[in-house]
């Protein structure tokens, strides 16, 4: 009995000379001068552009891929893939007139065959893209990608054809000025036709990858980093001055920073809120406050009382402290939202700003708010029920549900529930229109107020709050269907102003993408929808 | 021979039961895979829950998955999908593995030791100081003292990488957050019953003899006093060794444990299956090899036909 006991040390100690003797001692190779390390913060869940969807996914995509147009360095769509392209008059036909000198990695040509192809499979039921909805303003795209329509059952009839290799044509249902900054979009990128039709898991490993992007997938190891190098291949290599770029997979935020403050990571999003203000101290911290395109609302769920009444809804609107909410609670620079559309999107003339063009449409005004209160028959909050605030249960959200409750209750006399629940369940609960609060953020899938307006139509299925106008309706339906920039603008104005005359929903805030950036890493573009940043032109300064 | 069979077709019954269990709860709870902030077109769920099956009634669903879990096939990933489960388990169990064993190494070796020592040197300033080591081991979350841990070693002195699997330096972080506590428990453990063992007649009687101290430890307490430690090593070691989900999370360790997080909050439903059934599988397995290993260093055990390991 003893000789067995001695031996139970003896053999662990052998396991764990083995174990370290088979350690992966695998080090990135030695540091080079152009070399950039990024933090993805997960796994991406497919890097097959067709399907891509998460915020990792799509910046590893943009990385390695490229579809007929890219966003620039000043945010401006400018061609890629596509050298040129033509607008027809009604908006509708768009004609794209691809390089000739586009290659993908193993050689052969990009084509316009090479598009259709991707697009027609992305919209392919059987595919079964989460993203196929990308390419619904394509003439028949979303009857074909529904297996139930019966009327569109062959992919010819979808609006997208190659008329040889350098010209791809797209009708679209309706003018949709947005169009081009779509084409710039993952799910719209092309897929190698031979590769894809060859092997259905080209995109799993780095030797079957094949890609026209600046850069190429060279290293993958899982939950730890994508290792990317320059692509001698691409068109416009001599524009790329990255020799190498690594994505790692690091999901801790507070890890994640320490990685950077160890220059372990040359930048890093998602700061934990409360590491804020001891950065903001710090001039050398690398901290840059970048802008968003996104929103912090409360949805209301106007069908049930109290809240399908408009005075009470602003009563909440106006007693909201949110100069307050911005500097003590969230502390990343957000800016007080008095309107739904946030800054930095195109008004008429695109160098305007929608949301300056607009103005603000409320005030904070509490003697108002409890005016509104009173005469909707709750005189400092008496007899008003108890209302229950849905929130996602992150600290953060939290934190500033707490501060808002607060709020209600002094200024108007009133209690709400705080009620924080696991994410998806939440989003159950407010599909189902379970809530009668739900806080909510809302970011811009494409460049245009229309990413948000939308939300709010009768059909919409992310409307949420039961509103329902045809006033509204047909304002958004003007602005979808017109090719004018005046009509169009002035339409969405006229909705948004509809909007917060009703109240659905009361915007708190518009948010900021706070940052961490090494000093010497330049041309480096943070975007706001889409992947999480630009690396095509980034280089390191000496 | 029939005891060992017995335990082992009690573990297959088990494991039939957590799937049933798992499956059942795993759909009752709200939310769905393809579920995001943005409401997708319902043709676009629909043409997803094809694809991966899911419009199929519950219990088709249920029992093509149990035969494809007879098959040894634990079915694709819906969120990731270049994984399979099996593949997962492939690429993350040796890493959640490798460092499960050095920490269980850790922690025995350590615990052993400083519990031997402790009951050797009884109220001395030695046993005080391990009491307090071991308490703090015992009361300060894992995931706290990681976060010491990278502030001191990694952002203050430099010595050791904050995250990322990369070679030894790498590992002694998570190591040392995830060994302390077990380290803690058995020093304590391996302090009273060393110390029951050594009031025992046949020491006094082995020390009356006068064998020396070492000898005496090694060969005759040691032996009888480590009995607790083994049972306590038993659901101690399959917790361990299956990856630990928070701290593989800090540190970004490639293992099993982020796995499981991930695909619970994700809803993942096969990824969620199959690591609880490989949980299960190595759970269900380590306790009867604890109880065979039992069986052999204590030999009444065997009369009496019953394992105490679980």
């Amino acid at each position: 009995m003893a000789n067995r006991s001695a031996g139970i040390p003896i053999i662990c100690l052998f396991l764990v000379v083995l174990v370290i003797a088979g350690c992966n001692t695998q080090e990135i190779g030695e540091i080079e001068e152009q070399v950039l390390t990024f933090n993805l913060s997960s796994e991406p869940e497919s890097i097959d552009p067709g399907r891509a969807s998460g915020q990792p996914d799509l910046t590893l995509v943009n990385a390695v891929m490229e579809g007929l147009t890219r966003y620039n360095l000043q945010s401006e769509i400018e061609p890629a893939m596509a050298e040129d392209w033509e607008i027809s008059e009604d908006g509708r036909l768009y004609t794209f007139y691809i390089r000739d000198d586009v290659q993908w990695s193993n050689g052969d040509p990009v084509t316009a065959y090479d598009f259709e192809y991707a697009w027609k499979r992305v919209l392919e039921p059987e595919y079964a893209s989460s993203y196929a909805y990308q390419l619904y303003s394509i003439k028949n795209a979303a009857a074909y990608n529904d297996p139930e329509n019966t009327e569109v059952n062959s992919s010819d009839m979808v609006g997208v054809e190659a008329l040889n290799e350098t010209v791809l044509e797209v009708v679209l249902e309706a003018p949709a000025s947005h169009f081009l900054s779509l084409t710039a979009f993952p799910t719209f990128f092309p897929v190698h036709k031979g590769t894809a039709e060859a092997d259905p898991d080209w995109f799993t490993s780095p030797e079957t990858y094949v890609n026209n992007g600046p850069f190429k997938i060279s290293g993958w190891e899982e939950h730890q980093r994508f290792i990317c190098e320059k692509n001698d291949s691409y068109w416009d290599k001599d524009n790329v001055n990255l020799q190498r770029l690594v994505f790692t997979l690091v999901s801790e935020e507070s890890t994640a920073l320490a990685m950077y403050e160890t220059d372990d990571l040359d930048m890093v999003y998602n700061i934990p809120a409360q590491e804020l203000d001891r950065l903001k101290a710090d001039p050398n911290s690398g901290l840059v406050i970048g802008s968003d395109l996104a929103v912090a609302k409360y949805i209301f769920n106007i069908t049930e009382p109290p809240l399908d009444d408009v005075k009470v809804r602003k009563a909440l609107a106006k007693s909201i402290h949110r100069n307050e909410l911005v500097e003590h609670v969230t502390k990343a620079g957000e800016k007080p939202a008095y309107a739904y559309v946030p800054y930095g999107l195109p008004d008429i003339n695109p160098q305007d700003d929608f949301r300056k063009a607009g103005g603000d449409y409320f005030k904070e005004n509490i003697e108002k708010a409890r005016e509104l209160l009173k005469s909707a028959g709750f005189p400092e909050g008496e007899g008003f029920p108890e209302l229950e605030l849905l929130i996602n249960d992150s600290q953060d959200n939290i934190r500033l549900a707490q501060a808002v409750q607060e709020m209600w209750k002094q200024n108007l006399g009133i209690n709400i529930k705080v009620r924080p629940i696991e994410w998806r369940v939440y989003l159950g609960k407010m599909f189902d229109m379970e809530h009668d609060i739900a806080a909510a953020g809302w970011g811009a899938d494409y460049n245009d107020p229309m990413t948000f307006l939308e939300f709010y139509a009768s059909w919409s299925g992310n409307n949420t709050s039961g509103y329902s106008s045809d006033e509204y309706d047909e304002k958004i339906n003007l602005a979808a269907a017109s090719n004018d920039p005046e009509v169009r603008v002035s339409a969405m104005h006229k909705a948004e102003s509809d909007l917060m005359e009703h109240m659905p929903m009361i915007p708190v805030y518009f948010y900021t993408q706070p940052y961490l950036v090494k000093e010497q890493v330049t041309d480096l573009l943070v975007t706001s929808f889409g992947p999480q940043a630009e690396f095509k032109w980034a280089y390191i300064e000496k | 021979m029939i005891y060992i069979i017995r335990k082992v077709a009690s573990g297959l019954i088990t494991m039939l039961v957590i799937i049933t269990i798992t499956f059942i709860l795993m759909h009752a709870i709200p939310g769905g895979p393809f579920d995001s902030e943005r409401a997708l077109p319902e043709s676009i769920i629909n043409n997803l829950n094809v694809r991966y099956n899911l419009d199929a009634p519950l219990w088709e669903q249920y029992s093509n998955y149990v035969q494809s879990v007879l098959k040894g096939d634990l079915g694709p990933s819906i969120k990731h999908e270049t994984k399979t489960v099996n593949s997962i388990i492939k690429e993350g169990f040796p890493v959640s593995f490798l460092l499960g064993s050095i920490v269980l190494l850790a922690a025995l070796l350590c615990g052993v030791m400083f519990g031997i020592l402790s009951a050797l040197n009884k109220n001395k300033w030695f046993d005080y100081g391990a009491l307090m080591f071991s308490t703090i081991g015992i009361s300060v979350p894992s995931f706290v003292l990681a976060a010491l841990l990278i502030y001191y070693f990694s952002l203050k002195l430099g010595w050791f990488p904050a995250a990322l699997w990369d070679g030894w330096t790498s590992m002694v972080l998570p190591v040392i957050s995830l060994a302390w506590l077990p380290a803690a428990v058995i020093t304590r453990l391996m302090r009273s019953s060393m110390l029951e063992i050594m009031s025992k007649d046949y020491i006094k009687a082995a020390r009356a003899r006068g064998i020396p101290t070492k000898a005496l430890v090694i060969r005759h307490a040691l032996p009888n006093a480590v009995l607790p430690v083994i049972t306590y090593l038993g659901p101690t070691a399959a917790w361990i060794l299956t990856g630990s989900f928070v701290i593989e999370k800090i540190f970004a360790i490639p293992g099993l444990g982020q796995w499981f997080v991930l695909s619970i909050s994700s809803r993942d439903y096969t990824v969620i299956l199959g690591l609880t059934i490989f949980y299960s599988f190595i759970l269900i397995g380590i306790n009867i090899l604890i109880d065979i290993v039992y069986t052999f260093l204590d030999p009444r055990i065997k009369l009496m036909g019953t394992g105490k390991g679980e």
